[in-house]
């Protein structure tokens, strides 16, 4: 989550990250994050049109009014918002170079699509 | 200082007789000279704290602190601190803590929080984003740590981390644990002194960001130790397997596994309770705020008395008090032993000694049936069991239970021979009998019986025997010296003491410099100084609390009974020249002060 922040904001902020590890202690931790689906419903629920699949989800910052439509839409739970600016946090995969996969310690993450 | 990096730069000052919370400016010169957590602890408590008051009394002050590397991208960085004046001992207590308090208190805005006083009535301490407020709770009061737990995160929302104690710390448990969400703060009974404050709980909840100075070089550094800590035997392999009990057949094989409150050597059940039937319960690994480690582990009982019972754990030491100290070979009964300290807020380690001991007091017919009501013989898994619900609410003998080893010992006649504790705090899982390096650890820890102030089993067992036999006096005094100042110094940075098995301190002084800038932390020299600083620091403060040379020891039992089995046979403590040599390494004076120059060289102002 620590990576996910530094790759896109150049600083270490587990509230600003596109992966949440949904925690409702004592029940065991659950990680959520945009799996790319096919249905992209984040795009079809967005009243602004401001979501686009580009091979991941492109977020078009001048279009979005932050309603968070696209965080209720999402089936896995995988959009937050972005404490700072108040605009969704949705997987990119780094534009391709998926950060998290390569910082993982434990090797528990890996490309998917 | 006009920005910070690492560090948050303030602390959260709560007085909760008056309900006035104010914050304060973090200073530059306790910065550099007591780095944070155990060090800001000891500064304050060394400072503020009236001499000689009643641990329990609105007097006492609780620190909790994190560390400049707490919630950063460092391994195992989600560590923070409490310290305070402890029940138990009456002395210098501090406990460290992981899970995801720590990063999240900092993100809520604060390096720490200061509790002083006495609330009236049952309060919670609510921190979001640097606004803070105590918040009546009496629908908390009375609950156990899991309930508690959920009914904060009900009221609040699930993104608030919580610490809070359950009934044994309410109640005054001298051993009384604070737990966050499964990993406690668990020795010396630091939960008592919340409960005396009318402090139930703590919620924190923030969306700060903790700034790095030297972004580029400090990630090159992360790689490096996340690489090292990947390749490493422990903790890139057994730690992850086994969890912490990846250590308990190796210490069995060196001799060093206390048995029978310290009768024996050699456990009839390790067949059944060793980390290889451990391992069957694991149902998922656990890791702490940012740790690649992951040793935590979620066990369930699969079948048997106790099936159905779950923990995260159970810990090395756990399995050890409740195991083979009770002779207990029931591994069922074990891990429900340790849900149940979590669900009474105990500390394991000190409920298994009191346990056990009180086993060797029926033994030996100083309690009898008559007394406690039922029976209570080595290796009877259920009276373990009934005992920790009686220790948690202190019913009936559960009350004086509940003081420790060391005072029910003063109440028993004949059972002072076998109390097995050291300044008044139950001991771990390591017979000194066994290592010369334990018997210094425990007889110089400055909480009292405890393994983690410095651990120098460790390396009597991975040097080769000609360079460290474990029974010789050679090198020992120095070795606790050098651990005692790094794990003063590792516990004050926020990182966990396992990421030290991998990690050397060069990696460790280029993150406190990398993270915070600051020119003082880019010398190793001077941090291991900061260190030595704090251990100091903390003597002063145990010396003017009334400690004195004679309680530098160890029970009795360690002086004049040889273990007649394992490795350790026929060997008893001889502690005389080693507490000689340690003293002398550590510039103390013969009664065991630090000496005016001493603390020159390392700029204590008292």
């Amino acid at each position: 989550m620590n990576i996910c922040s530094w790759a896109h904001f150049g600083e270490y902020n587990i509230k600003r990250s596109r992966i949440d590890v949904e925690a409702d202690w004592p029940k065991i931790p659950e990680i959520a994050v945009c799996l790319a689906c096919e249905g992209h419903e984040c795009v079809g629920a967005c009243p602004e049109d401001a979501l686009a699949w580009e091979d991941w989800i492109v977020l078009d910052k001048e279009r979005c009014n932050s309603c968070g439509k696209c965080v209720e839409a999402c089936p896995v739970n995988g959009i937050t918002m972005d404490p700072y600016t108040s605009l969704p946090l949705i997987c990119d995969t780094c534009e391709g170079d998926f950060e998290c996969v390569a910082w993982c310690p434990t090797k528990a993450l890996e490309r998917g699509r | 200082m006009a920005s910070w990096y690492g560090y948050i730069g303030k602390l959260l000052d709560v007085d909760l007789s008056t309900g006035v919370i104010t914050e304060q400016e973090l200073d530059t010169g306790l910065v550099e000279g007591y780095m944070g957590g155990k060090g800001f602890g000891a500064r304050i408590l060394y400072d503020q704290l009236p001499t000689g008051c009643d641990p329990l009394s609105p007097d006492n002050i609780l620190v909790f602190a994190t560390g400049p590397l707490t919630g950063t991208f460092a391994p195992a960085s989600g560590r923070f601190e409490v310290c305070t004046k402890s029940p138990a001992t009456g002395l210098w207590l501090d406990a460290n803590c992981g899970g995801f308090f720590g990063p999240e208190l900092k993100q809520a805005g604060y390096d720490g929080v200061v509790g002083r006083g006495k609330a009236s009535d049952p309060v919670m301490l609510v921190i979001e984003d640097s606004s803070s407020e105590l918040r009546p709770a009496p629908n908390l009061w009375g609950e156990d740590v899991l309930r508690t737990h959920q009914l904060v995160k009900e009221q609040l929302g699930r993104e608030f981390r919580v610490t809070c104690i359950g009934p044994a710390g309410e109640k005054g448990v001298k051993y009384a644990a604070i737990i966050s969400e499964y990993r406690a703060l668990g020795r010396g009974g630091a939960g008592a002194v919340m409960g005396s404050k009318n402090l139930k709980a703590i919620a924190v909840k923030g969306t700060r960001t903790i700034s790095v100075h030297d972004s580029a070089r400090f990630m090159k550094t992360c790689r490096e130790a996340f690489n090292e800590l990947a390749i490493h035997p422990d903790t890139g392999g057994g730690r992850q397997k086994y969890g912490t009990n990846v250590i308990l057949s190796l210490m069995e094989e060196v001799g060093i596994h206390p048995v029978r409150n310290f009768q024996k050597a050699m456990f009839e059940g390790s067949d059944r309770v060793n980390e290889d039937t451990i391992v069957n319960l694991y149902v998922r690994n656990k890791a702490c705020f940012g740790c690649p480690i992951y040793c935590s582990k979620i066990a369930e009982v699969k079948d048997g008395k106790h099936k159905g019972s779950y923990t995260e754990g159970p810990e090395y030491e756990n399995v050890w008090a409740f195991g083979a100290n009770c002779e207990n070979a029931d591994l069922g009964s074990i891990v429900h032993a340790e849900y149940l300290c979590d669900y009474y807020g105990l500390d394991g380690i000190s409920t298994g000694g009191v346990i056990a001991f009180l086993m060797e007091c029926f033994e030996k017919g100083v309690l009898t049936e008559s007394d406690i009501g039922f029976s209570l013989s080595f290796g009877d898994d259920e009276s373990i069991i009934k005992v920790i619900h009686m220790i948690g609410i202190r019913e009936g003998p559960g009350e004086l239970w509940g003081e420790g080893v060391k005072r029910i010992a003063e109440e028993l006649d004949g059972a002072q021979d076998f109390a097995m504790h050291v300044k008044g705090l139950e001991l771990p899982a390591y017979d000194p009998r066994g290592s010369s390096g334990m018997a210094l650890a425990y007889a110089t820890s400055d909480r009292g019986g405890c393994h983690l102030r410095s651990w120098p089993i460790g390396d009597e067992l991975h040097a080769t025997e000609n360079r460290l036999d474990q029974m010789a006096v050679e090198l020992k005094p120095e070795l606790e010296k050098t651990q005692q100042d790094l794990f003063c110094l590792i516990n004050s940075i926020g990182m966990c003491l396992f990421a030290t098995f991998a990690l050397n301190l060069k990696q460790i002084t280029s993150f406190l410099h990398e993270v915070t800038g600051i020119e003082a932390f880019s010398s190793s020299h001077e941090l291991m100084k900061t260190g030595e600083r704090i251990n100091n620091l903390v003597r002063l403060f145990n010396i003017r609390e009334g400690l004195t040379r004679e309680l530098d020891t160890l029970p009795k039992r360690f002086f004049e009974e040889a273990l007649n089995e394992g490795l350790s046979k026929g060997r008893v403590v001889d502690l005389e020249q080693l507490m000689k040599e340690y003293y002398s390494v550590r510039g103390w004076n013969p009664d065991v002060v630090p000496t005016g120059e001493k603390l020159e060289e390392l700029a204590i102002k008292e």
